[in-house]
């Protein structure tokens, strides 16, 4: 037939055109980082809107106590069981890696054991369900380090008998696999935040920055793990006095001080205060300045487009850190969608 | 809400958030290595001042030691004859169950038996013969308080529930009886020890409203209220945070102003309250003092600015009995601007000048209108800030008329007029140089001044380089002993020099007294030797008493001769010669090798064969290219050569204190100084010349390779195989993998190289791509 000529080419391309955007198509899950979980309609409208089957939810952190010589858990999640029952709970534990520069290899099965206990007390109270489907660990591992982590990730599986046990990867141990090591997991979350120098008075933004972030991708190895990656939506202010940074003030956007006559823009893009003042709870004083660290969508499609040079598009989905409805309620589901 | 973990939690996030730290502990700062602070903190800083100074680490000074006043409180009460060990351990040491078993056998009218330590207790004894029994129920009553309030601060069931309730029972037995006890007891000293439990008690069960009646119930206001009216205050000043009540902070202000064992928790506590709320809720009932109080907080909260509360108390208080406190407060910061080591001149002001402006007319207002114990601290600030700003003329005039007005009453005076005199010297000599060290060294006050002391030599050593007496120097702010780490052949011939010189200055003097003769030989010796003039170096070490390797060098203080062989890789925790080659064994060596001495003759007994003896010239010549390939800094043997003490080359200690650069005129504390990559390069060269076998060539190529890398890394480059495929290989190192590659496929060396060495992998995958 003649027009098979023209039909048949058209609807390969058809086809074609279709299989490419389903692999643009990434998943979305988020991560929810908070000590309280109480839900909110500007959350579930995320949830709702991506059909998100999976929320990394932080459990607890594990922190080395120097004063007892051993690890213990904190900032835990108090929640019940009115805790998101639409998703599927997977318990995310943040484990400070000075755990693993002090714990010696003997101890490791004891805190193995008191992690995954703890995970399942909890777990049981949250979901109502005696054990996940899945784990996830976020630890800042390095080379000196990398042994027992990796020990204590292998542990933790045999522990709980969980398959799907996911970790944190980090750009630097993306970009160095063989100084830092591949974890021994399923797959791995890689952390597209926190890349630059929070303390430098000359940084411009620490949580996301396309130039700090191309010099982590420029590598030509491909990651051992399959990857997810994870996106930031958080904003906040770095406060300095004297150039001197003071503090983290959560949460606050360019417009908090737009709007603020008290505030002077300066050319450098930080803003200085006219008048003493209390702010976000804080007291500022006349002459600091803050530098409002924000995500705008063009940057984490410009960041995405950096992450596809390494990671090809239909091989990783993406989890917005984190869930909150102050964050959320400054970026529309839809317009995230665009990114994707 | 369970605020005492709120306030923990929020702690931990604090800390955990913060780019610098607030607080800090553990370790002894030392102000000196960032800024010379001149004007005497301690030296104004009599109590109450002394715990509020500024430290560098944090809001406070935490150094600071005081006095437990509830130890003190005790002791009034049992008498002279109790020691302060034996009221430790029955208040704070003993458990409440040994407490109750005394009791018992009290009442039974028994006897009791103890463990030898608590036996000898004076107050045990006390009790024993049926006095001051009133403590003993009050003790265990507030042990009872402690055990109801105990949550362990870690625990794997941090927020579980079955922890939270344990308490509870107890928690409400205690609150019943406790009232019933106050009313029985008639001292104060007791009522007050029971209300401040309740109070707590309440606190903690977090009934708020409670803990606040509970306070006002049992404590009444007070002009000089007892130390543990004010701990229960603290308790009821948590209580009302909890209440987001405005008053909280404001008591907790007050506790930290009069409680110094308190201070670091109430300043906390005090950083977590919403300022915001607490301004809007300070009321036209709020006392000039509170406000007052509130602002000095305020200010010592996150590094607050100093300037702008202390115009804010003087505007509304300016008898306020902490304002000197905000006065040294604020010096101390432009100090560390204006008076920082690394600044090129001394005093240098810019960034701040706009504060010490505000700050003199603060001075200038409580010079006139504050206290008149006070008003010396204040002339002497006028008269320092004028230093600070290099305003000379008016820092003269105000010395002067400091030192006329309070002649030898003020040490302060006595600094501030030296370092006018030191920075004010424009043509330094000889003369001047001694002229202010003796000054130095006859005034106790400014022996006294530990910053003096460092300031005196930093300056002298930056006059030294002025005038290019490198020597002196790196003597005035070092010692000699630094120089094993990196021997800069001109310093230390200087420094040998400086020994010699007759006539010399004090400081001259001072500087000598840092030599030790024989070691300075050996420091002439190796610089000599680390450049392979060995004829000179072995000079230098025959002049000497005693003579040895390094300090840092510790291979059973012998050198093995395996120094002078080959290996393709080696381990530093495996011994050298299971990994290299064995081909220097095919020369008979002239000794053992214990002393650098030893070495140079080894070397130099080498080279000696080598051109007497063409056949194993190209052997010796390999075996001499190894010896300083291993003596490198990447070497197997760099102990030998190099001392060591950090594990690494101390190449920059003193260009913190330069400007860059002055740094690379002076310093000479490069690489250079301890490493000449081509020593070893020259030697793989005349071997090749002298026709060794195919095999021998082979490891000569390849370690000429591998000193060509050392060499790279060297000189600012670091090069790890893992690094492929971003390699430059464009340079000495990758031609002489590829020579090696190109020559000397056919030999079984090659082979083992391609077998051991990742290096060489990468170059060859690299190059093959």
């Amino acid at each position: 037939m003649k027009t098979s000529h023209f039909t048949t080419p058209c609807l390969l391309l058809l086809f074609a055109m279709l299989f490419i955007s389903c692999d643009r198509q990434h998943h979305v899950s988020y991560y929810h980082w908070k000590t309280n979980g109480e839900r909110d309609s500007i959350s579930q409208n995320h949830l709702d809107h991506f059909k998100v089957k999976q929320l990394y939810t932080h459990y607890f952190d594990v922190k080395w106590i120097l004063s007892e010589g051993q690890a213990f858990p904190v900032a835990s999640l108090k929640t019940d069981s009115s805790f998101y029952p639409n998703q599927e709970i997977i318990p995310t534990v943040f484990i400070e890696n000075d755990v693993f520069k002090h714990i010696s290899s003997q101890k490791l099965p004891q805190l193995t054991f008191n992690i995954a206990e703890k995970i399942k007390r909890k777990h049981i109270k949250i979901t109502g369900k005696t054990s996940p489907k899945e784990l996830h660990i976020d630890c800042d591992w390095t080379p000196s380090t990398q042994k027992l982590f990796f020990e204590f990730l292998r542990g933790l599986k045999s522990e709980t008998s969980i398959e799907k046990i996911s970790c944190t990867i980090r750009l630097h141990q993306l970009k160095y696999p063989k100084k830092t090591g591949v974890p021994p997991v399923e797959y791995g979350i890689l952390m597209c935040y926190n890349m630059g120098n929070l303390a430098s008075i000359k940084e411009e933004n620490s949580i996301l920055n396309l130039a700090t972030a191309k010099s982590y991708f420029d590598f030509n190895h491909r990651y051992e793990l399959p990857l997810k990656v994870a996106l930031p939506l958080f904003s906040w202010a770095v406060h300095f006095r004297r150039d001197q940074p003071i503090q983290l003030i959560n949460g606050v956007r360019k417009n908090d001080v737009l709007q603020d006559s008290n505030f002077t823009h300066l050319p450098n893009g930080r803003f200085e205060l006219k008048k003493s003042q209390s702010f976000f709870n804080k007291y500022l004083y006349q002459g600091d300045q803050l530098r409002i660290e924000q995500i705008e969508i063009a940057n984490l499609q410009e960041l995405l487009k950096l992450v596809e040079t390494k990671v090809r598009p239909k091989d990783f989905d993406v989890v917005f850190y984190h869930l909150d409805a102050k964050i959320l309620k400054h970026y529309k589901p839809h317009e995230l969608e665009e990114i994707l | 809400m369970n605020w005492k973990k709120f306030f923990k939690g929020t702690a931990l996030l604090f800390l955990f958030n913060l780019p610098a730290p607030l607080f800090s502990c553990g370790y002894d700062y030392d102000p000196s290595s960032q800024y010379y602070s001149f004007f005497h903190s301690t030296y104004w800083g009599e109590s109450p001042y002394e715990g509020l100074l500024y430290s560098p680490v944090g809001p406070l000074n935490i150094n600071y030691k005081f006095e437990d006043p509830n130890i003190k409180d005790w002791k009034n009460y049992f008498g002279a004859n109790t020691t302060t060990e034996d009221i430790y351990q029955v208040v704070y040491k003993a458990n409440r169950s040994s407490l109750e078993y005394i009791k018992s056998q009290i009442k039974k009218k028994q006897d009791f038996k103890l463990t030898e330590e608590y036996n000898s207790n004076s107050i045990i004894n006390l009790w024993r013969n049926k006095e001051k029994l009133d403590a003993l129920d009050y003790l265990i009553f507030a042990k009872a308080c402690e055990e109801a309030n105990y949550k362990p601060e870690y625990s794997w069931y941090d927020d579980e529930e079955t922890d939270d309730d344990k308490n509870t029972e107890l928690q409400k037995e205690l609150l019943k009886d406790g009232p019933k006890l106050i009313k029985s007891r008639t001292s104060k000293f007791f009522k007050e020890r029971y209300g401040f439990q309740l109070v707590r008690l309440a606190h903690y069960t977090d009934d708020y409203n409670q803990a606040v009646k509970l306070f006002d119930k049992y404590f009444k206001e007070s002009e000089s209220p007892s130390y543990i009216q004010l701990r229960a205050l603290e308790q009821k000043a948590g209580a009302l945070t909890g209440l987001n009540h405005p008053q909280a902070p404001l008591l907790f202000a007050k506790v930290f102003t009069a409680l110094p064992d308190r201070r670091e928790t109430c300043l906390r506590s005090f950083m977590f309250q919403n300022l915001e709320a607490v301004e809007q809720g300070l009321s036209e009932n709020t006392t000039l003092e509170e406000k007052s109080t509130y602002m000095m907080l305020r200010a010592f909260a996150y590094r607050g600015v100093e300037i702008e509360e202390l115009e804010n108390i003087v505007a509304i208080h300016p008898t306020f009995s902490f304002l000197p406190v905000l006065v040294l407060r604020q010096i101390a910061h432009l100090e560390q601007e204006a008076l920082n080591v690394n600044n090129a001149n001394i005093p240098n002001l810019t960034r701040s000048n706009k504060v010490l402006e505000r700050l003199l007319t603060v001075c200038e207002k409580l010079k006139k209108s504050g206290e008149e114990n006070q008003r010396q601290l204040y002339e002497t600030s006028i008269a320092y800030l004028y230093f600070l700003n290099s305003d000379w003329e008016a820092a003269n005039q105000a010395s002067l008329a400091l030192k006329k007005k309070y002649k030898n009453n003020n040490s302060q005076t006595d600094i501030l007029s030296f370092l006018l005199a030191i920075c004010q010297t424009k043509e330094w000599s000889r003369e001047t140089e001694d002229k202010f060290y003796t000054q130095f060294l006859e005034n106790e006050n400014l022996k006294e001044c530990t910053a003096l002391d460092l300031f005196i030599h930093d300056t002298y050593s930056k006059k030294f380089k002025q005038s290019k007496e490198y020597g002196k120097a790196f003597l005035a702010v070092g010692y000699p002993s630094r120089l094993e780490s990196n021997l800069n052949p001109e310093i230390v011939k200087e420094v040998y020099e400086l020994y010699q010189k007759p006539n010399k200055t004090s400081y001259e003097k001072y500087l000598a007294g840092k030599l030790n003769l024989n070691t300075l030989k050996e420091y002439m010796g190796s610089t000599f030797m680390q450049r392979n003039q060995l004829d000179s170096a072995l000079w230098w070490f025959n002049q000497m008493e005693r003579y040895s390797l390094s300090a840092n060098y510790n291979e059973n203080e012998q050198v093995n001769p395996a120094l002078f062989g080959g290996a393709i890789r080696h381990r530093f925790e495996t011994p050298f010669n299971t990994q290299c080659d064995s081909l220097y064994q095919q020369i008979k060596l002239l000794h053992k090798i214990y002393t650098k001495k030893d070495l140079c003759e080894e070397l130099l007994h080498l080279e000696k064969i080598a051109m007497q003896n063409p056949a194993q010239a190209a052997l010796c010549y390999y075996l001499l290219g190894n010896a300083w390939n291993n003596m490198s800094p990447y070497g197997y043997y760099r102990g030998v050569m190099y001392h060591h003490s950090g594990g690494w080359f101390d190449s920059g200690y003193y260009s913190n204190q330069e400007d860059e650069q002055s740094a690379e005129e002076f310093n000479g504390f490069e690489d250079l100084y301890h490493y000449d990559p081509q020593i070893a390069a020259q030697y793989f060269k005349k071997a090749l010349s002298h026709q060794p076998n195919a095999e021998l060539k082979a490891r000569i190529n390849f370690m000429q390779a591998k000193t060509m890398l050392y060499s790279y890394n060297e000189f600012g480059a670091s090069i790890y195989y893992w690094q492929a495929p971003n390699i430059d290989y464009n340079n000495e190192f990758g031609k002489a993998y590829e020579t090696f590659e190109e020559n000397n496929q056919n030999t079984t060396f090659y082979q083992e190289v391609l077998a051991e060495c990742g290096y060489f992998r990468t170059y060859l995958k690299t190059s093959n791509e």
